[in-house]
C-alpha cells in the first residue's frame, strides 16, 4: 500500500513554519526530504501556504474604520429593538389567544344551537356500546380488507420513508 | 498564477484541511473536530488535498517513501 504519511512530516513543517527551512535544518532531513515524495510535498505546500498567506495579508481590503464603528452600532440598535421586541409579541399573542377563548365561551354560552349539539353529543356518548363499534369495524374491515391494508402500508411507509431520508441527509 | 487563486480551485474543505494543518500548525485531532469529521479518515483526506495543491503547483507525483 502507498504510505500516506511520514515520521518526519512533522518536523518538516516546524521548519517551513519557523522560516529554518531549508537553510537552518540539519543536512540529514534535506536528504530525507529529497528522497521522500510525502516530505517535500509537505515542505512545497507549506512554503506555497505561507506565501499564500502573505499575498492575502497585502491584497486584504479592510474597511475603514468609522465605517466598522457604525455598523456595529446600527447591529447593536437593531438587536436591542428586536430583544426589546420579543415580550411584546409574546403578551399580544397571549392576549389574542385569551380574546379568542373569551369568544368561544360567549358564544357557547349565548348560542341554542351549540348547546342542543352538546346535549345530543352527551347523550349519544352516554348510548354508547363499545360492542355494537367493533362490529361494525370488523365488517368494514371484512368487506375493503384491500383498501384497509394499503392505507396502513401508506401509513407505515410514508414515516419510515421520511425518516430514512432525513438520516441520510 | 499566485497561490491564493491556485488555492481556491480547492474544495472548501480541502482548503480548510490544509490551511489548518500547514500554516495554523494545527495537530490532526484538532483539524477533525473543527471540521466535524473522524480522525481516522483525515489522514487520507489530507494527503489527497496535499496532492491536489501539489499537482495545482506544478509538482509531479514521485514515488513513495525512500
Amino acid at each position: 500500500m502507498k504510505p500516506i504519511d511520514c515520521e518526519l512530516e512533522s518536523e518538516v513543517l516546524a521548519a517551513v513554519l519557523q522560516n529554518r527551512w531549508p537553510e537552518r535544518v540539519d543536512a540529514s532531513l534535506r536528504e530525507h526530504v529529497a528522497a521522500c515524495a510525502i516530505c517535500a510535498d509537505v515542505a512545497a505546500i507549506a512554503g506555497a501556504i505561507d506565501e499564500a498567506r502573505e499575498e492575502m495579508r497585502a491584497n486584504a481590503m479592510v474597511p475603514d474604520s468609522g465605517r466598522v464603528w457604525w455598523l456595529a452600532q446600527m447591529r447593536a440598535r437593531r438587536e436591542a429593538a428586536q430583544a426589546a421586541g420579543r415580550p411584546i409579541t409574546a403578551a399580544q399573542v397571549i392576549a389574542f389567544a385569551c380574546a379568542m377563548g373569551l369568544l368561544g365561551a360567549c358564544f357557547g354560552a349565548t348560542s341554542a344551537w351549540f348547546q342542543s349539539a352538546l346535549r345530543q353529543t352527551a347523550s349519544s356518548l352516554a348510548a354508547f356500546r363499545l360492542q355494537a363499534l367493533l362490529s361494525l369495524t370488523g365488517a368494514f374491515v371484512a368487506e375493503h380488507g384491500a383498501l384497509f391494508l394499503g392505507m396502513a402500508a401508506i401509513l407505515l411507509v410514508i414515516p419510515a420513508a421520511v425518516y430514512l431520508t432525513l438520516l441520510r441527509e | 498564477m499566485p497561490t491564493c487563486a491556485r488555492m481556491s480551485r480547492l474544495k472548501p474543505r480541502e482548503r480548510a484541511m490544509l490551511w489548518l494543518a500547514y500554516a495554523e500548525g494545527a495537530s490532526h485531532r484538532e483539524i477533525a473536530d473543527v471540521l466535524g469529521l473522524r480522525p481516522t479518515s483525515l489522514k487520507p483526506l489530507l494527503f489527497r488535498a496535499r496532492r491536489k495543491l501539489a499537482e495545482l503547483l506544478g509538482r509531479a507525483p514521485r514515488g513513495g517513501k525512500p
